[in-house]
Formats: structure tokens, sequence, C-alpha cells
């Protein structure tokens, strides 16, 4: 079995997408390298496997969005924990309610919201809002039937509208 | 219907608010950075065992031919071999150690010498009370009830016997307790040391031992304990023996009347064995004329606790 062979076949045609799906939804340059270094070696660790599985590429890009979406997670709970409160509205928004939000904060609070849904909502959510993927990829993806992805992906949707009108960022 | 609209609004913003978010183009420093660490990651893919080693490589296709490479399969497997394996390490450690009747029995007939403590119940006769004895190696017995001390020599018989009474400092005749003690001894077994048989029948002066075989009642009382039990049809007694698991010795009967509310309770001691003046009557009645003794102490005269020390301790 060639090296190149198997480098070509597996992570070529899918390392633009790798690269985007986790810089975009980690988003700091320095966590993004970490996150990726960590789905790299998931992948090494996991090669027989994604090898043999009937759709490496959706395998490896479930790997990548599961640890960024995790990255995701695990910063937005280092942050609460960190200034002690209890919603992320009290992070993120203003102190006057008049005051528009910086296009800093406000991408931090959506982060924060996304962060908020349950992984499988959050994961459908990036996957269709970001990467625009169809519904067999996403379930693909995350290992479940097409209906369940459309179902996640509502879910998640509709969760995701109450936590930003909350927070006063959708329109 | 406006209802409807509102929330289709609220997540068509929930979307774009999304995409304005994450859309943002990678920067091309970290592009750069990545691809760098993908390039890395080919080269280092020809050290991975999956690909390199000829040896590793056929482990993974023998995981693919064999369902072992299955997680199910591989749990159940791990699971059913530490199962067996449990299995066989409580048969070989703990299955040979459940012990027989017999086994306890034999025991008891090697330990050289013990303490029996006899506690009883009987409303209609004597009330509650107590005895003590001990028994020697070579056959002889003393016997502590009440205010009585009797020493017997078993192995000529329980005729050969001398009581005294510590409170009359004189020597007197057989109390009920010690001369129902003695009979048992020498009805099951005339001619040497009482065992364990006729440990349970004392007192109750009928032989209830042969009415049924003792069966083990298994071991939920403890790990460390067996216990037997055992019913009499003519005497109307049941008998539970507590024996440690290890040395088949036991440590405690309990015999209780199923009609009557009578019961005993024997509890047995094993220590170094008493030395000869314990069991020597003559010895006794020397003491018994010495009016420094108290009766106390005379009660508990030439006895050797476990560490040596005389009793009664301290102040004797």
């Amino acid at each position: 079995m060639q090296v190149d062979g198997l480098y070509e076949r597996l992570l070529r045609p899918i390392e633009n997408q790798m690269i985007s799906t986790v810089a975009r939804i980690v988003h700091d340059p320095e966590d993004t390298a970490d996150v990726f270094q960590e789905v790299l070696a998931l992948i090494w660790h996991k090669l027989d496997r994604i090898d043999r599985h009937p759709n490496p590429h959706a395998y490896i890009l479930r790997i990548c969005i599961t640890r960024s979406y995790d990255a995701v997670r695990k910063r937005a709970r280092r942050r609460r924990r960190e200034i002690r409160l209890d919603s992320i509205k009290a992070m993120f928004l203003p102190a006057h309610p008049q005051d528009p939000l910086e296009e800093k904060d406000r991408a931090s609070a959506v982060r924060g919201a996304i962060s908020m849904l349950p992984a499988n909502q959050g994961q459908a959510v990036l996957l269709r809002a970001i990467e625009d993927s169809p519904y067999n990829v996403i379930a693909n993806i995350l290992g479940c039937s097409e209906a369940t992805a459309r179902s996640h992906f509502s879910k998640g949707k509709a969760r995701l509208a109450k936590i930003l009108l909350e927070l006063g960022i959708s329109k | 219907m406006d209802i409807k609209k509102d929330n289709n609004r609220d997540y068509d913003d929930a979307l774009d608010a999304l995409q304005e978010t994450f859309n943002s183009p990678v920067p091309d420093v970290l592009e750069k950075e990545l691809r760098k660490r993908l390039d890395g990651f080919r080269q280092d893919l020809k050290e991975h065992p999956y690909l390199s080693n000829k040896k590793g490589r056929w482990c993974y296709r023998w995981r693919g031919i064999f369902p072992f490479s299955l997680p199910l399969v591989r749990f159940l497997l791990l699971t059913g071999t530490g199962a067996a394996c449990i299995a066989t390490v409580m048969f070989l450690f703990l299955g040979n150690k459940s012990a027989t009747w017999a086994d306890v029995e034999e025991h008891f007939r090697a330990i050289p010498s013990c303490a029996v403590a006899v506690y009883f119940g009987n409303p209609y006769s004597n009330g509650h009370g107590k005895a003590q004895y001990w028994i020697s190696s070579d056959g002889r017995a003393r016997i502590h009830s009440g205010d009585k001390i009797a020493f017997a020599d078993l192995n000529g018989g329980w005729r050969h016997f001398r009581t005294f009474d510590v409170k009359t400092r004189r020597e007197t005749g057989q109390g009920f307790i010690c001369r129902n003690i003695l009979q048992a001894f020498e009805r099951v077994n005339r001619f040497e040391k009482p065992t364990l048989k006729s440990i349970i029948e004392t007192m109750t002066g009928e032989n209830m031992i042969d009415a049924t075989s003792l069966v083990v009642s298994d071991v939920e009382v403890s790990k460390d304990l067996l216990v037997f039990d055992a019913q009499s049809y003519d005497t109307l007694w049941n008998i539970r023996v507590w024996a440690l698991r290890e040395s088949k010795l036991p440590i405690r009967i309990l015999k209780w009347h199923r009609r009557y509310d009578r019961y005993e309770e024997v509890l047995f001691s094993y220590s170094k064995e008493q030395p000869k003046e314990f069991f020597d009557p003559n010895a006794f009645e020397e003491r018994l004329k010495d009016p420094a003794s108290t009766e106390h102490n005379l009660k508990y005269m030439f006895l050797q606790g476990p560490w040596g020390q005389s009793f009664p301790a301290p102040g004797s």
C-alpha cells in the first residue's frame, strides 16, 4: 500500500474543507492550530478504520467538526467560569441595551450561542449553514439518518434563533 | 400565521448572523500553518504501522477478516474471558475451602485444649444460668457452675471427679449442671476427651445428634464462616453451629427448643493449654485451705491467660 495513494485518496480531496471547517468554527488561530493537530492525531490513530469506512471523507469531516465544536464549547465554558456569570447573555451584551454591539463582540456572542446547543444540533447547524452541506452529507458525517439530520438542523436553528433573540443579536 | 412568519424571520436572522460570523475567510498565515501540518502528517504516514510495517499491516488485515475488530464482539469476548477467569480463581481459592461437618469434628478433635462457656435459659426449671469448663489434652476437665468447681478425669470415666464449693470452702457433692455435663461426656465418648458432639449434647441429657445429620447451610452469613444446621425429631431442638472457614474450628453453638422457651448457647475459646495444676483437684484443695485466697481468686486459681498472666489479674 502506497503512502501517497492513501493520502491522495483519503485526505487530498477534502484538505480545503478540513482547513476551512476547523478554522471557521474555532476561529482563534492558536486554538485552530491545536484543534487541527488533534484532528490529525485522531486520523492517525483511526487510519485503518477510516480506510475501511464506506465513506471515509465523511468520517474525517466528522472528526474535524466534532473536535472543532468541542473546542468552541470548551472555550465558552472556560469563559463562563472565568467571568463567573450565569449566562452567556451577561458575558456578551453591552452595558446599555441601546449601545450597538461591536462586530467582534457580536461574533463572540454568536459563537457562544452555538456552543450552547446540544452537540448534534450545533454540528448540523454549522455544517448546513457554513459548509452548505446537503442533508445526506450531514447525515453521513453525524452518523445518522437523513431525517434525523434534518431534525437536528431544524431544532438547532430554532434554538439558536431563540438564544440570539435573547441576546439582541437578531434584528 | 403571523407568528409563523415571525419565527421564520427569526430563523433567517439567526442563520444570517451565523454565516456572518463563521464565513470569514481563513487568514493566509493560518492556512499556511495548517497546510504545513498536513504535509508533516503526510510525511509521517510512512511510519504508520498500517502502511509501513508488514507485520502491522497483516495485523490490520486480520482485524478486518475476523470479527474481533467489532467493538461489541471484542467487549463480549473480553467480559466473557474475564468472567471465566474470576470463576476459575474463585473455584480454586474459595471453592475448595468449603468444609464438611466431619472436617470440623476432626479439627476440633485435633485441638489439644479449649475453654467452653455455656449460657442457658430454661424458665420452667433452672431459669437462666452459665457454666464454664476447660478441657485438657490428656482428657481432664474443670467445670465451673455457680459456686461449685468440679474436677474430672475423663480418661478414667466420669466417676473420677471431685467437687468443691468456693463459698463454704469444702468438698461437696456434684451439682445438677456439673453432673449433666459429665454425663454427656461419658455417654458420648467414654474413654477419650470430649468431642464436639458431646459438647452439643451437654445439658440436654439426650442423644440428639444421632437423630439427624448436620447439613451445611452455606455461606450467606459470611465468607469467613461456615454454618451448620441440624434438627432433632425426638427432642425438638434446633442446632446451629458456626465454625471458622480457615481453621475449621467451631466458635459458637446455639440450640433452641422448637416448642418451649429454652435455649443454650456455647462459646469456644482457643488458647494455650492450661497448666497441670489447673486441672488438679489436690492442688486446688491446698489453696482452698489458705484463708488469704479470696473467693474470686479461688474460682480462677492457676488459670493462665493467653499472654501468660495469671487470673484474676490485676491485684490478685
